[in-house]
C-alpha cells in the first residue's frame, strides 16, 4: 500500500469518485493505449511518462501514467488484481507545461474500486518548478533517461518516457 | 501553491481500519465525573 501527498476524497456511494475538472475516461484509456516507443525523447518535458515501479498491495498492482502537453495534463493509472477486471483510472486538467514550470489549473481526482481494494489518482492545482542548485526538494527535474516529480515531503515519483 | 500528485491503491479494510482510528483519535475523550 502506497499514498503519496496529502489530499481530501469525496467518495459518493459505490466507492467510485469522478470530480476531474475536465476529467474524461476516455483519456485515461487512451494515455494507457499507448505502446512504449523506444524512441521517445526523455530530454523533453512533453509526452507519455510512466511509473518506473509499480505500486503494490499484496495481489493488487497499479501502474501510472503522466502525458504532459504544452496546454493539459492527464494523469492516469491502471489497477490490476488477481481475479477481478482491471480498472483505469485518471482524468485532464488544462495546464501550462514548458522547460521551466509546469503548472497545472485544474484538479483531478478519480478513484474506483476493484475487488476490495480502491485505485485512485488525484492531482491538485498548483504548480513545480523546474529543479534548481537553490530548488531541489519541491521541483521536477529531467535526468536524461527520465522524469522525477520531486514533491518534498509527499515523495518522489518517478517516471520514464514511453511516446513523445 | 504546489502541485501534488497522488496514487492511491490501497485494500478497502485496511483504508476503513485507518480511518477508524484517525476518528478515534479526534473524538474527544468523555470527561470523568468528580466524586465529591
Amino acid at each position: 500500500m502506497k499514498r503519496f501527498g496529502l489530499f481530501l476524497f469525496a467518495l459518493v456511494a459505490g466507492c467510485t469518485t469522478d470530480t476531474g475538472k475536465d476529467s474524461t475516461d476516455a483519456d485515461a484509456e487512451r494515455v494507457f493505449g499507448v505502446s512504449a516507443s523506444g524512441t521517445a525523447s526523455a530530454s523533453t518535458l512533453t509526452g507519455i511518462w510512466e511509473s518506473t515501479s509499480p505500486t503494490k498491495s499484496g495481489t493488487l498492482e497499479q501502474l501510472s501514467r503522466l502525458e504532459l502537453r504544452d496546454s493539459f495534463v492527464v494523469f492516469a493509472a491502471r489497477c490490476t488484481m488477481s481475479g477481478q477486471t482491471p480498472v483505469t483510472v485518471g482524468g485532464r486538467a488544462a495546464a501550462t507545461v514548458s522547460a521551466q514550470l509546469v503548472e497545472i489549473q485544474g484538479s483531478i481526482n478519480d478513484i474506483k474500486s476493484i475487488g476490495n481494494a480502491e485505485c485512485g489518482v488525484t492531482a491538485s492545482a498548483g504548480s513545480l518548478p523546474a529543479c534548481t542548485a537553490e530548488q531541489s526538494s519541491v521541483c521536477f527535474e529531467l535526468t536524461g533517461s527520465g522524469l522525477n516529480m520531486h514533491q518534498g515531503q509527499n515523495g518522489t515519483l518517478s517516471y520514464k518516457k514511453i511516446s513523445d | 501553491m504546489q502541485i501534488a500528485l497522488e496514487v492511491v491503491a490501497e485494500h478497502r479494510r485496511k483504508r476503513d481500519a485507518a480511518d477508524l482510528e484517525e476518528a478515534q483519535k479526534s473524538r474527544p475523550k468523555p470527561k470523568q465525573s468528580s466524586s465529591p
